[in-house]
């Protein structure tokens, strides 16, 4: 492919980029959409569930997800939500898995402070906060929240999404959004209270 | 404005600018100062957590991803038709479709509310409606595509056709589906078909 071609897709928009893919079954297309969102996705998915090497599993199989159901997304919401949709519901559903089949017992201290948290800080250098005593709370303090409450309080603290767009991706209404989020932000103050030192109160 | 309705303010839209309204408040309220400070910081220390991994992360999981891909790319459309695949049909599938569009169907029409996003379809392969009809993109490699699943997908996109919101019954029957699907010993577990089934009309009711 020329040089000139890779640096047009590179600079098309998400919505071009799927219709390369719709029309012409594009890889090269899909691949940047593909880098475009895997750090972000990665995020998110990491925040929810909470272990480096399944959420690589859950990335590929979102990603893979989103390939195959791409002629399904007609632009109505931005790309990015209608992905992120299916990142969400594919760590729910591991979630589900995992409390259905006691397979693995959810349990944020051992995830935080035991072995799972020793192999999350050694496999790198990007990693690092959760070495320090305030990264494990965050984290630690995350994996407690009800999972609504997670969801939502990623999508806003670590996505920066609007209220809107939450309850656009989570099917919830806005109002019940604002409520989840305040409620989640409550928890976590709580739970950090001495970590970050709070002061402040907040009107619940 | 007193202070709950600015902290509410300020947790929905910490990141936004501030009108001078909530600005004269915060210069003159320490507490609602406090939170807003607070809720900087947390903002801050999070997205230092969500830094990404190495190259090599990424890397690899594309690898495996395109590979997938490439080894599942439709090879040939084909037109659905009841017979289609019939031996696959395991005992219990065409109980469990006929419960599945009967339990749906009241809570369906008793919804206030909708989520309006398409969902993941993708275990059944890109599914279009053509002309009223439906035609399935097969993936050779899939390691299942039952039929009870299609007849589904045809009372579904029937459904669809008469009711607007059915586009949202189908996603999230299919995310039922699949999560059957990957359940082994479903058949021998009614407890466990019962909890799916819970999740889908709470999925539903919002």
């Amino acid at each position: 492919m020329a040089a000139e071609e890779i640096a047009a897709v590179n600079a098309a928009s998400d919505l071009d980029l799927v219709h390369r893919v719709q029309e012409h079954d594009d890889l090269r297309a899909y691949e940047t959409l593909v880098r475009r969102y895997e750090k972000e996705a990665f995020g998110l998915a990491y925040t929810l569930v909470g272990d480096r090497e399944e959420v690589k599993d859950l990335l590929q199989e979102s990603f893979f997800s989103l390939y195959r159901s791409i002629k399904m997304y007609r632009g109505e919401a931005s790309f990015r939500t209608y992905f992120f949709k299916i990142v969400v519901n594919r760590c729910r559903d591991a979630q589900r898995r995992k409390s259905s089949w006691g397979k693995i017992f959810w349990s944020p201290s051992a995830d935080i402070e035991g072995e799972s948290l020793e192999g999350i800080t050694e496999k790198t250098p990007s990693d690092a906060l959760i070495r320090t005593e305030l990264g494990r709370e965050i984290h630690s303090a995350l994996k407690r929240l009800p999972w609504r409450q997670r969801t939502v309080f990623s999508l806003k603290f670590m996505e920066g999404m609007k209220i809107r767009e939450i309850a656009e991706m989570t099917g919830l209404s806005e109002g019940t959004v604002k409520a989840t989020l305040f409620h989640a932000v409550l928890k976590m103050r709580q739970a950090l209270k001495t970590a970050l030192g709070l002061e402040s109160e907040v009107h619940s | 404005m007193n202070c709950r309705t600015l902290q509410e303010r300020l947790i929905e839209s910490f990141d936004q600018e501030r009108s001078p309204e909530e600005t004269s408040h915060l210069s003159a309220c320490s507490a609602c100062l406090g939170l807003f400070e607070e809720l900087k910081r947390f903002r801050s220390e999070i997205k230092k957590a969500q830094a990404a991994p190495d190259t090599a992360f990424f890397d690899e999981m594309r690898r495996g991803l395109f590979a997938q891909i490439r080894e599942n790319r439709p090879s040939k459309e084909i037109r659905v038709t009841p017979i289609f695949r019939k031996e696959r049909i395991p005992v219990w599938a065409p109980v469990l479709a006929g419960l599945l569009v009967l339990a749906l169907i009241p809570v369906l029409l008793s919804r206030q509310q909708l989520p309006t996003i398409q969902g993941d379809l993708a275990f059944l392969g890109a599914l279009e409606t053509v002309e009223g009809e439906v035609s399935i993109e097969v993936y050779p490699e899939d390691p299942v595509l039952l039929e009870e699943e299609i007849a589904i997908t045809d009372e579904l996109l029937l459904a669809q056709s008469e009711e607007p919101e059915g586009e949202v019954w189908i996603q999230e029957t299919f995310q039922l589906l699949e999560t059957l699907e990957e359940t082994e010993d479903l058949e021998s577990d009614p407890a466990l078909l019962e909890e799916e089934f819970l999740f889908l009309d709470e999925v539903l009711s919002g």
